[in-house]
Formats: C-alpha cells, sequence, structure tokens
C-alpha cells in the first residue's frame, strides 16, 4: 500500500472517528439535557396539582377541573391506591396510564417513565411517547400521574443525529479524498526524485538531482542524495582510472615480452641471443609480477581493517635495513639508522614493513655510490615518526606533489624513462600512503636545502602503548647497521 | 628504409629497435616528443613508429605538429590505452595506422611495410587553396579565417574540389565522386550545388575561385582573385 492510500485511509478513519464519538456524546447530552427539563416540566404541574388538591380525598368536583386541563402540553390523572382513574385529562383516553404494580411502586417512590398514552377519541391522533411522572398524592394512596409529550425532544434528538450523520458522510467524502491529494502534493518532489534517481541509473548520467526550493527535509533528502552520489561517482572514477592505468602499466611489460618471445622464435637464433631473450623475458616478467602485487595490495588495503598488535617499530626497521644488506652492499650505499631505545606501538606489523621497505627501496635506487643513506626513528609525545634521507638528486619539484599518488614516477617528470631495471611501477610511494592513511597518519615527501630526498612517515602511536618518558631517539645511539662502503 | 622509433618506455624501444633491424630497416630511437619532433623534420623518415603516451611532448601533438611542417612520413602510433578516443584523435592528427599494445611483432612489421608501399604523398590534415581553408576531422571550412556555413553536400564538393586544385572537373567526374548511381545523369543538381557553393565561398567576399570552364566543367584556382580583375566574371 503506497503512503498517499496509507495516510488518506488514515486520515478518513481519524475523522470519521473523532465525528462519530462526538456525535454519540452530543446526542446523548442533548437527549438527557431534554430529559431534565421535560422532568422539570412534569415536576411543576404535579407540585400545582399537589398544592390544588391538598391533602383532600377524595377530590372534590374543583379537583377534577383542575386535572382536566392540559396547560403547557402536560395531562394528569388521579389514580386510586387500587390503579382505577378517579379523574384525567380531557384530552387524554378515560383509561389510567399507569398499570396497577406501576401505581403500588408510585406509591412508595417517585415513578418516572417512558410510556405509549392513549388520547381521547376526539385527539386527531391515537397514541403519544410521553415521559411520565407518578407519586403518591396523600395519605389514601391515591397516586397523582402528570405526563407530557415527548414529541418535540425525540424530534430534536433524531434531527441532530441525522445531522451528525450527514457530517460524518461528508468528512468522509472531503477528508479522504482531501488527505490523499494533500500527501500527494506533499509526495510530488519525492516521486520526481525517485524518477531522477531511476534516470541516472538507466543512462550515464552523473547527476545532480534537482534540489527544491523549498527548505523543507525533501530538500535537505535531495541535498543529501547528492553528496552521497558526488561520493560514488568519485569512487567509480577513481576505481576505472586505477583500472586503466593498471592496464597500461601492465600493456608494457607485456608487449616487450611479446615481442621479445617473437623475435626469438625466428630462425637461426644462436644460443647467445635466445638467453639473451629469456633474460629479458624473465626480467618483464619479475616486472610483471612486482606489479600484480602492488596492485594487489593496493586493491586489498581498501578494505582491509587495521588491527592493531603492539610491536617494535625501531626492531622492524632494523630488520627491513637487514634485508637490504645486499642491494646496499652491490650499489655501494651505506644505511645508517638512527634510534634509540624500543618504540612499541600498535599497528600492523607487515604493513610498516612494507612501507619502510618501500622507502628504502627508493633511497637505493637513488642514492650515488658511496654515499650514505641515513634512516631515523623518533618517538614524539603520540605520534612515531620514521625519516629515509638519502644524498641522490632529490625529487623533481613538479613531481613532489604527485610523488604519492599510482602510477607516478620522479623518472617521468625527469622527461625519460630510466634504463635500470630496478624501475619501479609507480606505485610504491601510493602503497605507503595507504598504508600510513589507514593507521591514522601522513606521509611527507620533500628535498632537504642540501641535497637529496627525505620522506617522512608520521602515524599516531595507539595510546597506552607508547611509554611515557621516551626521548627523542635523534642523535642518540647513532649505528653502522649496513654498510658495504664501512667494510671495504 | 629508415625509420624512428618514438617510444619512451627504453624495453620495449630496444626490443623494438631490435626487431626492426633485423628487418632491415635502420633504426633510430628516441623518447622525447621534442627531440622526435625534430628528427622527423630533418630526416625524411620512410616510417614513424610513434607511441602516444610521451614525455615532453604529446603524441597526437607531434603528429599534428609533424604535418603542419608538411612532413608526410607515414606514421604507425602505438596506444597502450584500449581507447578509442586516443584513436580517434590520433588518426584525425595525421597518423596514418595505429597499433594496440601488446602487439604482435610480426603484424607492427606488415603495417610498416604496408605504409612504406602507399609512399609519401602530401596528405594534409587540413585542406588549404589560398585563404580558403576546409578540415574534415572537425568538419569545418573557412574563408581567410571566416566559417562558412555549407551543407553537407557543399562541403563534399568543396572538399572534392579542394582535393584537386587547378584541376578541371567534369560534371561527369564531380557526378561519380560525390553521386550515388541513382542520380539523375540529366539533371542541372551539380550546377545548382556548385552555384550554392559559390555564393557561399565566394561572393560575400568579393573574389572569384571556383570558376565555370566553358564547355569543360568546373575549376577551382589556387587563390582566390578580387572579382573586379576578372573581366566579364561569372554570368551564373
Amino acid at each position: 500500500m503506497t503512503i498517499r492510500t496509507r495516510l488518506a485511509l488514515l486520515f478518513g478513519a481519524a475523522a470519521l472517528a473523532l465525528l462519530v464519538g462526538g456525535g454519540v456524546l452530543f446526542v446523548s447530552q442533548l437527549q438527557a439535557g431534554l430529559n431534565r427539563s421535560l422532568t422539570g416540566t412534569l415536576r411543576t404541574r404535579a407540585d400545582n396539582l399537589s398544592n390544588v388538591l391538598g391533602d383532600a380525598s377524595p377530590a372534590t368536583g374543583l379537583d377534577r377541573r383542575a386535572l382536566r386541563g392540559d396547560p403547557g402540553g402536560t395531562f394528569a390523572q388521579l389514580l386510586g391506591a387500587d390503579g382505577h382513574l378517579i379523574a384525567g385529562a380531557r384530552l387524554l383516553a378515560p383509561r389510567p396510564i399507569l398499570s396497577r404494580t406501576e401505581t403500588q411502586r408510585a406509591q412508595r417512590h417517585t415513578l418516572i417513565v417512558d410510556r405509549q398514552v392513549a388520547l381521547a377519541a376526539d385527539a386527531d391522533r391515537g397514541t403519544e411517547t410521553m415521559q411520565v411522572l407518578a407519586r403518591r398524592l396523600d395519605r389514601a394512596g391515591d397516586v397523582l400521574v402528570v405526563a407530557v409529550t415527548r414529541e418535540v425532544v425525540d424530534e430534536a434528538v433524531t434531527r441532530a443525529r441525522r445531522q451528525f450523520v450527514l457530517l460524518g458522510v461528508a468528512v468522509l467524502v472531503l477528508a479522504g479524498p482531501g488527505a490523499w491529494l494533500l500527501t500527494a502534493a506533499a509526495l510530488r518532489p519525492v516521486e520526481r526524485m525517485r524518477r531522477e534517481v531511476q534516470a541516472l541509473e538507466a543512462s550515464d548520467d552523473r547527476g545532480p538531482l534537482r534540489v527544491p526550493r523549498t527548505r523543507d527535509e525533501i530538500a535537505r533528502l535531495a541535498e543529501t542524495f547528492n553528496v552521497v552520489l558526488a561520493r560514488m561517482h568519485a569512487a567509480v572514477a577513481h576505481e576505472q582510472a586505477l583500472v586503466a592505468d593498471a592496464g597500461h602499466e601492465l600493456r608494457t611489460p607485456l608487449t616487450v615480452l611479446k615481442g621479445e618471445l617473437e623475435l626469438a622464435r625466428r630462425p637461426h637464433r644462436t644460443p647467445e641471443e635466445l638467453a639473451a631473450a629469456v633474460e629479458v623475458a624473465a626480467v618483464e616478467t619479475d616486472r610483471l609480477v612486482r606489479l600484480t602485487d602492488d596492485l594487489l595490495f593496493l586493491s586489498r588495503e581498501d578494505e582491509r581493517g587495521p588491527r592493531p598488535e603492539p610491536f617494535d617499530v625501531v626492531g622492524v626497521v632494523r630488520s627491513a635495513i637487514d634485508a637490504m644488506a645486499g642491494p646496499a652492499q652491490r650499489r655501494q650505499v651505506r644505511i645508517l639508522l638512527s634510534a634509540g631505545e624500543p618504540v612499541t606501538c600498535a599497528g600492523d606489523q607487515d604493513g610498516i614493513r612494507r612501507a619502510v621497505d618501500n622507502l628504502l627501496t627508493n633511497a637505493l635506487r637513488h642514492a650515488p655510490e658511496g654515499s650514505a643513506v641515513a634512516v631515523s626513528v623518533t618517538d614524539d609525545e603520540d605520534c612515531v615518526r620514521v625519516t629515509v634521507r638519502d644524498e641522490g638528486a632529490g625529487f623533481p619539484p613538479e613531481f613532489l606533489p604527485v610523488a604519492f599518488d599510482r602510477f607516478t614516477r620522479a623518472d617521468d617528470a625527469r622527461g625519460r624513462g630510466d634504463e635500470t631495471e630496478a624501475a619501479g611501477a609507480g606505485l610504491g610511494l601510493a602503497i605507503v600512503r595507504s598504508i600510513m592513511v589507514r593507521h591514522g597518519g601522513r606521509a611527507t615527501a620533500g628535498n632537504r636545502p642540501d641535497g637529496g630526498a627525505e620522506v617522512t612517515l608520521r602515524w599516531p602511536c595507539q595510546t597506552g602503548t607508547a611509554r611515557a618518558g621516551a626521548r627523542p631517539a635523534q642523535g642518540g645511539g647513532t649505528s653502522v647497521i649496513s654498510g658495504a662502503g664501512a667494510r671495504t | 628504409m629508415r625509420v624512428l622509433v618514438v617510444e619512451d618506455d627504453a624495453r620495449t624501444a630496444r626490443m623494438l629497435q631490435r626487431g626492426l633491424t633485423e628487418d632491415g630497416y635502420s633504426v633510430d630511437v628516441t623518447g622525447d616528443g621534442r627531440e622526435a619532433l625534430w628528427r622527423a623534420t630533418e630526416v625524411d623518415y620512410d616510417a614513424i613508429v610513434l607511441d602516444l603516451m610521451l614525455p615532453g611532448a604529446d603524441g597526437i601533438e607531434m603528429c599534428r605538429m609533424l604535418r603542419a611542417a608538411e612532413r608526410w612520413s607515414p606514421v604507425l602510433m602505438l596506444t597502450a590505452r584500449a581507447d578509442v578516443d586516443d584513436r580517434i584523435a590520433g588518426l584525425d592528427a595525421g597518423a596514418d595506422d595505429y597499433l594496440a599494445k601488446p602487439f604482435s611483432f610480426a603484424e607492427l612489421s606488415a603495417r610498416l611495410r604496408a605504409l612504406v608501399r602507399r609512399g609519401r604523398p602530401a596528405r594534409p590534415v587540413v585542406l588549404v587553396a589560398g585563404d580558403l581553408a576546409l578540415d574534415p576531422a572537425a568538419r569545418r571550412a573557412t574563408r581567410g579565417g571566416v566559417a562558412l556555413e555549407l551543407s553537407s553536400k557543399e562541403f563534399a564538393l568543396l572538399e572534392f574540389f579542394l582535393r584537386h586544385v587547378d584541376e578541371v572537373l567534369t560534371r561527369a567526374t564531380i557526378r561519380e565522386h560525390l553521386w550515388d548511381f541513382a542520380a539523375d545523369a540529366l539533371s542541372n543538381v551539380i550546377d545548382q550545388h556548385v552555384a550554392a557553393l559559390r555564393r557561399k565561398i565566394d561572393r560575400p567576399f568579393g573574389v572569384v575561385q571556383l570558376e565555370t570552364v566553358r564547355g569543360s566543367g568546373y575549376r577551382l584556382r589556387p587563390v582566390a582573385i578580387p572579382v573586379a580583375a576578372v573581366p566579364g566574371a561569372e554570368a551564373d
């Protein structure tokens, strides 16, 4: 059932219930009031007659005359103790209004009943509904009965009831459809919005929805919708860009691989040529594996929730440096670690290790032979800072703003793809940023005034795990962890 | 045969150089768009293999500049993105063929042979005669920079004339190239269209360039002449 139908039905039903309740109350009050007024009239007549008739019994002729009239539409009868008619109003049929038992009851206490009363033969109507009041008149047990017609009262009540029924029908006819129309008017912007969203879904249109000029809930709903839509489109655009970039990046090694294999298949290849082709193919395959690995890591990074476990950051950085000893030795580069006591911090140990690995790989790639890469771990008040510096050429200035974007390389900004096989796909720093974001921290890249690149990771340490009184470790306890230069 | 390979990825470039050298080409390699443009204007290459994603100058822009400099070496572009828009932009900028990465080297080789076979005739992206210019890709025609409002038939007619500047084109030739078999050979529909075209490209500028060659057909002069300089000009 639509909101419209529900509201219309509900509104109609509520209006009807109110009207019926009010009507019943009104009519019953009206009836009670009129009844009281009739009773008042009867009492007055009875009192008057009592005064006239006095205590005398049996009644005199004069008394009978007093009974015969019908002042104010009231009629009277005087019944004997055994219930026979002593005297009565001229217009009433000459028989007692009350039965004998009723007469006896009236002798004990005043009786008020409604009764069909027969009229005298000369009256134009047979019977009439009347309110009857009877009470004992004297010691002899005679009962005075007075009656007044209910006709006017009953008619008034019936008319009131009929009017209420008519009113009810009118309310039903107006309220239901009225609520229906009002709801329709109120819901029209919602329906329009629904149709717009449907159209958006069907086409590739990106909205936004039209926001109604009214400053109501519906305008706010449209605004909220637009915010959500914009965010969704941004996410989709981001994903599409990633897929397009990934496609492009995958095509390059595949092109080389395909071309090399095809060339190797040509006739009359020497074993040396074939070996060279296999070497190139192996390098390209490595490149593809690395790229796929990084892409998978990045796509998983978006959905993986942080599962913080306490670990020693200095230890992780040290083992990362140890793992780089081989490449560092080949490139004649020393890696210096400057750190103090262990810095315990809750976080994703594998993620942090991966970020440090990426920074070290970049630094080693750009560090000149015989230079040093300086790594420092600092424990501030509530955050950890890991800095990696090299003595290379530094980042090209135009690369800095996009350093952490996917598929950007400093080499591209320099204008020429580098010839080294270690050239990355431009995902290393993107992965670093994504890991930092997951830890609620950030990564910054810059050039030092004296040359060389510097990348800093900074993320908040989970409270309770950072040790109180930890001093900045920089400058203290410098140690040479790995150093081909130092050894040779 | 001398080929220029413009490719910024060093390994792809090496592979191309090796393969093409084996095929008997002399191969020059560059990874920079500006350098490529300079080389292509200095040396009349038999073919150019051009990667569209280039640092320095965009491959498409390079292609356009090359054609603008009236270098007609056939260009085979390599696209990494499977994006149709890129290919359209490249072809409209003056490239002659394209291959999407990763490609088969044998196919690259075959396409290069086909391109070289076609030779290097002038094939400008924008057709020009005097101050009259027409860009088929943008569907835009101008005289002296002023845009001309042409119907599609008039546009086709002007393009045909611009491709045969200073040649007398008979009505039969025009009909053969611009009308299908259903066209009535006896009607003067061609004369009407030429007249309409002339009303748009010549009259408003007070010049005569599309002239009637009595008894033969029509000819588009290489440059426009002011009406005053033509004795008894244009009775129609």
